[in-house]
């Protein structure tokens, strides 16, 4: 239970989210849920993480708020991709990849090289 | 776009805060739910997972709060908590706040108002587009601003110019408007009849002038002013069309134009009328007639244009060399023309004394709020206690001082409305009657009120915040500590020395004012009233006519009872009214053209030297028999004299000159001769502190003009004899008006009124600013001995006198006093500086200003600590060693 997502780069939390989001709605402990398995739990993601990386995006317009009943009749918060969010994850994406294969370069770079 | 939509989320949070709040629950909730469900179906049993996933959600309070704070409105809604917080202390502390808030008042209120006419004097607008790019076309010479062309040089550069849209004529004169009860006196400008094109004015109602409409062969019109169309044609809504008799001639109104219209040189008359028509309009290269005006083309720069004039200038300096001899060609914007330099400084200097005595208030608030912080250290210490970090304190503290000096600021914009509404008529500065308070001095009050509230608040609050709660818990209020206390003597220093500063600043210009008033201006003024005319040349064409006017007037005039005796003087000194003229002297070598001799110049009738009282010193007075066709004659005064005669007779002397120097009249431009007959005192022709200048005499009879101003000698307060003298006008010539009624006491007045308000202004800060540092030193030293009454009396146990008690707490104040006067007398030597070009017959480092200033102060504050020490004296030591 650390203050921070375990092990997770800052600022990558929301590209995450936003990528879960991206298969399909899903409420709150849903996407932690989703989080941790796809990483194969090496991603933590507690409440207090979560819940204000919700409301960041929420505000940024890029995730919606939908309320839906669950299984058991209770009223549940799904969030939805928006399509301002569809295009934020994708040059999101974009970014990540160009920064994590010039590090990977960097990383890779023989004595020589450097 | 995501602005907008975290914009509109803070909002929905806001104003519909339980629901936000409720979904928030809720989601936890469901959170939970969902959490617990999982870990049972990974077999835990359900106190289990409930327990676990508690332990994983953490305090859901914390989780809430750091939901809110992704948003703005936490911050909105922390600073709207402070601000009812600071509302509620400031309720709790009535008499504290009361003090703030009227302190603040005042010292923004000021600031508010005095800017308010800088505003208007400085940042000036211009009721028409680009007035930077509308241009004065000028031809300077040695002696001459050059600001009238002639006709003739008029149309060639009109024709030859190529960096102008267009060209225009304009001059303003006095008009005379008839057909009512009385005859009036209206401001006209006599304009080319594409004027209104250049400036890019449209009518309000109507139209301004066609082509061709401002040539004498046209049909007579006029346009009416916005502002005289409502006050002297009632608002008339018929006035299109109707006919005005103006100079003695009928014009038909074709347009009214808009109110925003007025206020500048170009836009300040009553009425608009054709250029051809102005008394002023002569076709002779000779005679510098109108001012020219003309609009920039789109691209060309100012220089460009300046060359482009100066060439054509050339050409005519080539052409007529008589005419065009030592001229070189300027190009003056409107601003520039108007900037009106001798209003700027006092007012920039009113701004700094009134800054000054704003940052005086702010130290004395500073002050209070550290005094009444030491006494809220229990509460602070709570607070901090319970978890407020520092910055949350600051915060706070911070947000109360910006509170009282926002109601301070809006209070004093209400005072500074009252007195820009109650003296603007009466400031003798050139301040335009629209000195209203608009946006601009809307956000300088705003930035004044943010400026004060954090310049006051921050270094209480700053200090305020440094401490241990643990220690300000357990000890009271007892030990305010060194550091409260060196930084509340800094206040104080720094206040005395401000308020020196404006204490010599005042003394200074007491001192000149005084110079002022003992100028003598060669005249005495005591019941001598004056009245100016300005006779229609259509009615009065020749100058047999012009002369017969003045002189049955002068008549008439001086039979009114009461009336001693009456002349007409071209211009009144210090009225405003002044002209310089170049001649020769044909008894020494032909100066050359352009490094002619000039000298003020002005028309008197007989008996004008006993009626304004300034003695003739030699020779004799004009009299009737200096008639039109009678040898030439002048009078010079005594500075003429020894100027161009040192130590010899200059009676029987000659000077020669040309008639249309002397008056524009037509076809005047006859070279003549004149024999001094007199010698007068000198005058104030033009200002009151100017030395004296060289001035001529010349009888009206012999060159007679259409303006005068007629000067009448009563036997007692002559302003009860106003009506009579004007009928004794109009028993003369009934359509003739008179206007600017007023003493020659009036006159005078008007010269010094600018430099007495000055004085008193600067003087009320100063006293201003004397109080409150005095308050300052007086509240520092009171202070001081009641926090340590224990001190002082352990001391007096252990043997020390009243008297070594009395010293000890005065010690304190000379300390202060000896620091402030230093920084104050500094700061006033940069301060008198700024103030040099204001003075009059007193140097900016006046040492009696400065001791004068340092002393007040320095006493004051002393005499302000005697009570305070009388009081450490007087502690008793039993008691107050039993008290603990």
């Amino acid at each position: 239970m650390g203050e921070k997502p375990s092990g997770l780069v800052q600022g990558t939390l929301d590209m995450l989210i936003l990528k879960t989001l991206a298969l399909e709605p899903m409420h709150g402990y849903g996407i932690g849920l989703r989080l941790e398995q796809i990483s194969g739990g090496v991603f933590q993601v507690n409440a207090g993480s979560l819940f204000p990386a919700f409301r960041r995006l929420e505000r940024a317009g890029w995730i919606k708020p939908e309320w839906r009943a669950t299984e058991n009749n209770r009223r549940a918060k799904y969030y939805v991709l928006t399509e301002h969010g569809r295009k934020k994850l994708k040059s999101e994406t974009r970014e990540w990849e160009t920064q994590t294969a010039a590090i990977a370069r960097i990383l890779a770079a023989s004595p020589g090289e450097l | 776009m995501p602005g907008l939509w975290r914009f509109l989320g803070g909002l929905r949070a806001l104003f519909r805060k339980a629901q936000v709040e409720h979904e928030l629950n809720e989601e936890l909730l469901d959170y939970l739910d969902q959490a617990v469900e999982q870990k049972m179906q990974a077999g835990m049993t359900r106190e289990q997972a409930l327990r676990a996933a508690r332990l994983e959600m953490g305090n859901p309070e914390v989780v809430k709060e750091q939901v809110r704070d992704q948003g703005w409105e936490s911050i909105a809604e922390s600073v709207w908590r402070d601000v009812r917080y600071g509302v509620r202390m400031l309720g709790r502390n009535p008499g504290f706040t009361l003090v703030v808030v009227l302190t603040l008042t005042l010292g923004i209120g000021a600031n508010s108002a005095i800017f308010s006419a800088v505003n208007a004097v400085l940042l000036k607008r211009y009721p028409f587009p680009q007035a930077d790019r509308v241009l004065f076309l000028r031809q300077v010479t040695a002696t001459n601003p050059g600001l009238l062309i002639s006709i003739p040089n008029f149309e060639d550069y009109r024709r030859q110019q190529n960096s102008f849209r267009q060209l225009t004529l304009w001059r303003s004169a006095s008009v005379n408007l008839t057909g009512g009860d009385h005859p009036e006196r209206v401001v006209g400008s006599f304009v080319s009849d594409n004027f209104f094109d250049v400036l890019r004015v449209k009518a309000a109602q109507g139209r301004t002038f066609l082509p061709g409409e401002d040539k004498r062969s046209a049909e007579p019109v006029v346009v009416v002013s916005h502002q005289a169309w409502t006050m002297r044609f009632g608002g008339d809504p018929n006035l299109l069309g109707r006919r005005l008799m103006l100079n003695n001639e009928s014009y038909t109104v074709v347009g009214i134009l808009p109110p925003e219209f007025r206020a500048s040189w170009l836009s300040s008359s009553d009425v608009y009328l054709p250029a051809e028509h102005s008394p002023a309009y002569h076709l002779d290269r000779n005679d510098p007639a109108m001012f020219v005006v003309g609009r920039l083309k789109d691209g060309i720069t100012h220089q460009q244009a300046l060359a482009d004039i100066a060439t054509i200038e050339l050409r005519l300096a080539h052409d007529y060399p008589d005419a065009m001899s030592g001229m070189h060609v300027e190009l003056t914007s409107v601003p520039e023309m108007e900037a009106s330099e001798s209003s700027a400084k006092p007012l920039l200097m009113l701004l700094a004394a009134v800054l000054i005595l704003l940052l005086i208030a702010c130290l004395n608030v500073a002050t209070l709020l550290l005094a009444r912080g030491s006494a809220r250290r229990q509460e602070l210490a709570v607070r901090s206690a319970l978890g407020a970090s520092r910055a949350c304190l600051v915060r706070q503290l911070l947000t109360e001082s910006l509170l009282v000096s926002v109601i301070g600021a809006a209070l004093g914009l209400l005072l500074a409305f009252w007195l820009v509404w109650s003296f603007a008529d009466l400031t003798p500065f050139d301040v335009p009657a629209q000195a209203a308070l608009d946006w601009r001095v809307l956000l300088f009050t705003l930035s004044v009120a943010v400026f004060t509230g954090v310049v006051a608040g921050i270094l209480p609050a700053l200090r305020l915040s440094r401490m241990n709660p643990a220690t300000a818990l357990t000890t009271g209020t007892r030990t305010a500590g060194h550091a409260g206390h060196r930084l509340h003597s800094g206040f104080v220093v720094a206040q005395m020395a401000l308020a020196i500063i404006l204490l010599v600043g005042a003394t200074l210009l007491v001192k000149s004012f005084r110079a002022l008033l003992a100028i003598h201006p060669g005249f005495s003024g005591e019941q001598v009233l004056t009245m100016e005319y300005r006779l229609p040349r259509n009615k009065y064409p020749s100058g047999v006519e012009q002369w017969n006017f003045h002189r049955a007037m002068v008549e008439h005039v001086a039979q009114v009872p009461g009336v001693v005796s009456a002349a007409v003087v071209q211009a009144l000194p210090l009225s405003g009214n002044w002209g310089e003229m170049p001649f020769t002297l044909p008894d020494r070598p032909q100066a050359r053209p352009g490094e002619k001799p000039t000298a003020l110049v002005t028309l008197i009738t007989p008996d004008y030297f006993s009626t304004i009282g300034s003695p003739l010193l030699r020779g004799r007075d004009f009299t009737e028999h200096d008639g039109p066709e009678a040898p030439r004659v002048v009078i010079v005064t005594r500075s003429f004299a020894q100027k161009f005669w040192p130590g010899q007779d200059p009676i029987g002397r000659e000077i020669q000159f040309q008639d249309s120097d002397v008056v524009s009249n037509e076809g005047a431009n006859q070279i003549r001769r004149a024999t001094i007959v007199g010698v007068a005192a000198d005058v104030k022709q033009v200002h009151l502190r100017d030395p004296d200048r060289p001035l001529i005499y010349f009888p009206y009879s012999q060159t007679p003009a259409i303006f005068g101003t007629l000067v009448v000698r009563a036997a007692a307060d002559p302003t009860g004899l106003t009506d009579a003298i004007r009928r004794a006008v109009w028993s003369v010539d009934k359509d003739q008006p008179v206007w600017r009624i007023r003493t020659v006491a009036m006159v005078l007045d008007e010269q010094v009124a600018p430099d007495r308000l000055m004085m008193w202004l600067v003087s009320s800060f100063g006293l201003l600013a004397l109080a409150l540092s005095v308050l300052g030193a007086y509240g520092l030293l009171s202070n001081s001995v009641n926090q340590r009454k224990q001190e002082i009396g352990v001391r007096m146990a252990l043997g020390a006198t009243p008297g070594s008690v009395l010293q000890w707490v005065l010690k304190q104040a000379v300390r202060l006093t000896f620091v402030g006067g230093l920084l104050g007398i500094a700061g006033g030597l940069v301060a008198a500086r700024f103030m040099a070009g204001l003075l009059y017959g007193v140097a900016p480092a006046d040492v009696t200003a400065f001791v004068l200033g340092w002393a007040l102060m320095t006493l004051a504050a002393l005499l302000a600590s005697y009570l305070p020490a009388r009081r450490a004296s007087r502690v008793d030591p039993m008691v107050t060693l039993r008290y603990e």
